[in-house]
């Protein structure tokens, strides 16, 4: 064993010192998240610069857009990661309060770049005062109309309408207009024309303010009075609807233009103006460079943003890339300033305002997306919601920005606690030291078993026990987003992270006449996550037993059931789980499809908490199936056949085989897959957060995507950190106490004592 | 489960007939099976197995980015509506799979992944071995607390151990860019699953063989090596198979610890198509379908440990 395994490590290990090689500490490193033609626009651009400057080549790093920001918030806090980065300017509020993640540049800016952009989005690229970085382009929505629907564009919003209502027919499934309007970034256009967006002239958060709400019902007339708007949006059948010619106008941004059928003859115009408002303001979001505090080469990476920037590269990345760039003067270019489309996003440009850098703002966008989805579907009042949704953030950032107040008064480490410290870890030395004859012995007894076990325990100390102590420590603090940085004693809390997770009985809001249950509640999301663990265990062992028996057995054509069997463990369940939410779709979907064909009424799957539960328990029975299926085939091979032989000698019917032989061989296989798989379903975050993404309104949400949603959508890592603990305390007490019904820790037939 | 089955089959003995009758049996023999209900149960399972799967197909090969939405049926007849709702493109193409052969160092993405979740099945397999013959054949101190432990570890959201497992394996271990370190994060994380699966399938082998050869001197090394191993083959696939799944489809980890694009792993690269404003749902079905055929083929190898046992006596299988 140890001959075979010691060249293999040897190998893993030359392999990992190959890989790690010295890097060029010249180098510029640049990561970015684009790819097609936008990546080799930029490519060729960087090779431009690395002839010009060979002092310093630039080095791309390519980042999916999925795990771009994971990958600077786990780098650059820690002195790792790029020179510089291309990312959008949303979160600049959140990072510069946060720290050690951009550097404010302005001071190592060559004279007259400033001058290439417009104010807008310079103010796009400053927090409280200082510049972060430069734009490199923009991206605004603005409406795309199709030709053969829509002679010319409607110049006012209740021209649109009528327009889009004559165009309207729900029975065929054709809509006069069509955009993702449940996504606040959308319905932003709306909020802009009547108010000031989210926050006051002071920059104080007004979700409640007149024209928010106004904003909120002229949404709910579109889709509900006037009912031009297709039901539960999302791009994907915004572009479908577009490239069938059954949306004649939409509001999306120039990402729809690549993928329009070109078939369909379509026009570009800026958002229609609201009769004596202003017109539809759509948010932008602008990409910029920015710059890491941590880069030896600052210059030389604001000399590559200078560059990147420039008229003539901008008009490359505008040309082959299909940027908006932020660099105005490149529009002047002939090819650009003939292009209609171009010009028309161009135009958007001087009515759009760009999103909020706020880091609030980032608080903003899933709970306001809850509030849209209840007023279109007529389940709450305009006003109600956003006065609850406005009290609920304020109480938020509240709680946010103390965190960051009682860093500033910078606590020393309680001395009670540095105290007890010590002597547990006193306690702990003296239990070990009296204990040590007994360890010594038992070591020196049993030393081969704990060499087998040595490797793997080791292993897991390092990679597990070490993060989750971090966690566990966590979870003591009132760590956020933006006291990240600060030493650990100063953000030291206790438990009353526990006290209010477990003290949370605000079971139902709202007057005694009409109330409700309160979904954001520990105790509620325990309920569905105990349900969703029972039913989907129970489901899936049961069919995957059922399903094992009868491929256990020689069949015809079995080789091929089995490979069916197992394809849904191979394709990776990001894209099947989104198939499964395509088909619950409550107007498009082919399972209303399907039951309108036998005469059933359609089903609003995800307007109820049973049948948006049952979307969630269906994606994820079919994908757990194949794996416990397998785990069960490999325990039936263990079951002597002789004994069957002998059980039908006696007569014994099938259903007694099956209780008598079956099942009690098959439980050493079966028990720690069935504790495993219910730990396992307890953390599915995957499965609910694409199908049901816990609707209707967060009731459906689980333990762990209510920890998701309070870490990085609420920034509160350490109620994250406590939440995650109070789901292990449970799980662990769930396993001592299966572990004790079902003798799981008995060892093998005749174990040596 | 009865044999009834096994019985009416054509057994070895039938071998010896002329070649007419035998195949008659065989004829006989699939037709009682297609009638079973075991068959119609495969049949059923199978359909519902496919039906989701043949949209991703179905859009794979389109040629589109995004499926073509179900027809206006209302006006056609009960077999004509029914047959809407089977997904076809409308016109067959391999554009997609072309597009992201040569957009991306695709195959390269895959060898590396390859690696990795070899690695990751080898290193993981030595480690929930040997561990869970341990925990199978020995009473020792600490041992129910141990295997609780290794329980315990995947309690914890994995969320949440993003940024400690940065600064162990980038920081401390200085392995951050290699494929060393994701192989270690996959096998360590896998290994509850493993220990647990294998102890308990070491638990079912019977313990004369080993005290027979312990009583003939042979090494506790030996036994594990010659003896429990050999036998424990079908769990030893099932756990294989476990590993290299948790590696081959992880990507938040593979896209943190990397830095240098030619050694992404293939679920790196199929996120390119996904972003916030638009995504390449073609691309990324075309990919998903291209990742899924080694899992497939490391299955079609393996599976003749799933099923030994009962039918080694039968013809088919």
């Amino acid at each position: 064993m140890v001959r075979l395994l010691a060249p293999l490590l040897g190998l893993l290990l030359g392999l990992g010192a190959l890989q790690v090689g010295a890097q060029d500490s010249r180098e510029l490193l640049l990561w970015h998240g684009y790819r097609g033609a936008e990546r080799q626009a930029l490519d060729a651009l960087l090779e431009e610069f690395n002839r010009a400057h060979p002092e310093t080549p630039v080095r791309a790093l390519a980042v999916p857009f999925g795990s771009f920001p994971d990958k600077l918030s786990a780098a650059l806090p820690r002195g790792q990661g790029p020179d510089l980065f291309i990312y959008a300017h949303d979160r600049i509020g959140g990072w510069s309060e946060t720290g050690h993640m951009i550097a404010p540049m302005e001071a190592l800016l060559p004279e007259g770049v400033l001058e290439r952009f417009p104010p807008s989005l310079l103010d796009a690229m400053s927090y409280k005062g200082r510049l972060y970085g430069l734009p490199l382009n923009f991206k605004s929505t603005a409406l795309i109309y199709n030709r053969a629907l829509v002679s010319a564009p409607p110049a006012t919003v209740a021209e649109m309408i009528d327009r889009a209502q004559q165009l309207t027919s729900r029975e065929r499934g054709r809509f006069g207009l069509a955009y993702s309007y449940t996504e606040p970034f959308f319905h932003g256009a709306l909020m802009n024309a009547l108010g000031r967006g989210p926050f006051d002239n002071s920059g104080e958060l007004a979700l409640d303010s007149e024209a928010n709400i106004r904003s909120l019902e002229l949404l709910e007339s579109w889709a509900r009075h006037d009912r031009v708007l297709p039901e539960e949006p999302n791009s994907t059948l915004v572009t479908n609807l577009f490239n069938q010619g059954r949306a004649a106008m939409v509001i999306s941004g120039p990402w729809l233009l690549g993928e329009i059928d070109p078939s369909i003859d379509f026009g570009v115009a800026p958002l229609p103006r609201l009769v004596g408002e202003r017109p539809l303001s759509p948010w932008i979001a602008v990409e910029g460079l920015f710059l890491s505090p941590w880069s030896k080469q600052q210059q030389a990476a604001v000399s590559l943003m200078a560059f990147l920037t420039s008229t003539a590269s901008a008009e490359r990345l505008a040309l082959e890339g299909g940027h908006l760039p932020a660099n105005l003067a490149a529009f002047d270019n002939p090819q650009l300033a003939s292009d209609p489309v171009t010009m028309a996003f161009r135009r958007q440009l001087d009515t759009a305002v760009p999103i909020p850098n706020h880091p609030a703002m980032t608080l903003l966008w899933k709970p306001l997306e809850t509030v849209l989805k209840k007023v279109v579907k007529g389940a709450a009042q305009p006003a109600d919601e956003l006065q609850r949704l406005q009290e609920q953030l304020s109480k938020d950032l509240a709680a946010l920005e103390n965190t960051q107040r009682r860093v500033a008064q910078s606590e020393e480490l309680p001395l009670w606690l540095s105290l007890a410290l010590l002597l547990a870890v006193l306690v702990a030395v003296m239990a070990l030291w009296r204990q040590r004859e007994t360890i010594a012995g038992s070591w020196r007894q049993h030393r081969t078993a704990y060499l087998y076990i040595l490797p793997a325990a080791l292993g897991m100390l390092l990679l597990v026990f070490f993060p989750l102590l971090y966690g566990f420590l966590l979870s003591f603090t009132d760590t956020t987003l933006l006291n990240e940085s600060a030493p650990l004693a100063s953000r030291w809390l206790g438990i009353d992270n526990y006290l209010s997770i477990l003290g949370d009985w605000n079971l139902f809001y709202g007057e005694s006449g009409q109330r409700s249950i309160n979904y954001d509640n520990f105790y509620w999301t325990l309920f569905m996550t105990v349900c969703w663990t029972a039913s989907n265990v129970v489901i899936s062992v049961g069919l995957a037993l059922l399903l094992a028996l009868a491929l256990n057995k020689p069949i015809f054509g079995r080789t091929w059931f089995r490979l069916i069997l197992i394809l849904p463990w191979a394709i990776p369940n990001y894209i099947t789980a989104l198939v499964w939410k395509g088909m619950f779709h409550p107007q498009f979907g082919v399972i209303n499809q399907g039951l309108q064909v036998f005469g059933f009424a359609p089903v609003a799957w995800f307007d109820s908490v049973g049948t948006s539960f049952f979307t969630g328990l269906v994606t994820n029975v079919w994908l757990s199936i194949p794996f416990m299926m397998v785990v069960i085939l490999g325990g039936l091979q263990a079951i002597p056949r002789e004994l069957y032989e002998a059980a039908r000698v006696e007569g014994a019917s099938r259903w007694y085989q099956f209780r008598a032989i079956t099942l009690p061989l098959l439980r050493p296989v079966l028990v720690p897959a069935v504790i495993l798989s219910v730990v396992w379903t307890f953390n599915m975050f995957n499965v609910i957060y694409l199908v049901s993404d816990g609707a209707p309104a967060g009731a459906n949400d689980i333990l762990i995507t209510k920890a998701f949603r309070i870490g990085f959508e609420k920034y509160q890592y350490a109620y994250a950190a406590a939440y995650s603990i109070v789901v292990l305390a449970l799980l662990f007490m769930y396993a001592v106490w299966q572990t004790r019904v079902s003798g799981a820790f008995e060892t093998g037939r005749g174990a040596a004592r | 489960m009865s044999n009834s089955q096994v019985q009416g089959r054509p057994v070895a003995a039938e071998l010896d007939l002329p070649y007419r009758e035998r195949a008659q049996g065989v004829l006989r023999g699939a037709l009682r099976d297609v009638l079973s209900w075991r068959f119609a149960l495969l049949v059923f399972a199978s359909l519902v197995v496919i039906y989701p799967l043949l949209w991703v197909v179905s859009l794979a090969f389109s040629g589109q980015q995004s499926l073509q939405l179900a027809q206006d049926t209302r006006d056609m007849g009960f077999w004509a509506q029914m047959a809407a709702l089977v997904p076809l493109p409308e016109q067959w193409s391999l554009q997609n799979f072309r597009a992201v052969l040569t957009e991306q160092p695709f195959i390269r993405w895959l060898l590396n992944s390859l690696v990795v979740a070899g690695g990751t099945t080898v290193i993981g397999l030595v480690l929930s071995c040997t561990a869970a013959y341990a925990f199978s054949r020995f009473r020792f101190p600490g041992r129910n607390r141990g295997l609780m432990l290794f329980l315990v570890s995947q309690m914890f959201p994995a969320v949440l151990m993003l940024i400690p497992l940065y600064v162990i394996v980038v920081q401390w271990l200085g392995l951050g860019n290699s494929w060393l370190g994701l192989i270690l994060v996959y096998a360590i994380t896998a290994l509850p699953f493993c220990v647990w699966m294998l102890k308990g399938y070491f638990d079912t082998l019977p313990y004369e063989i080993e005290e027979s050869a312990l009583l003939e001197g042979a090494s506790r090394m030996t036994i594990f090596y010659r003896i429990i191993l050999p036998l424990a083959r079908p769990a030893i696939a099932v756990t294989g198979l476990f590993s290299f799944m948790t590696a081959w489809n992880e990507f938040i980890l593979a896209s943190i610890f990397m830095d240098d694009e030619s050694l992404y792993t293939v679920p790196v690269g199929l996120r390119f198509f996904v972003s916030d404003y638009s995504s390449e749902w073609g691309y990324f079905a075309a990919g998903s379908i291209m990742v899924s055929v080694p899992v497939i083929l490391l299955f079609l190898a393996l599976q003749r440990f799933l099923v030994s046992g009962l039918s080694s006596g039968a013809v088919k299988g």
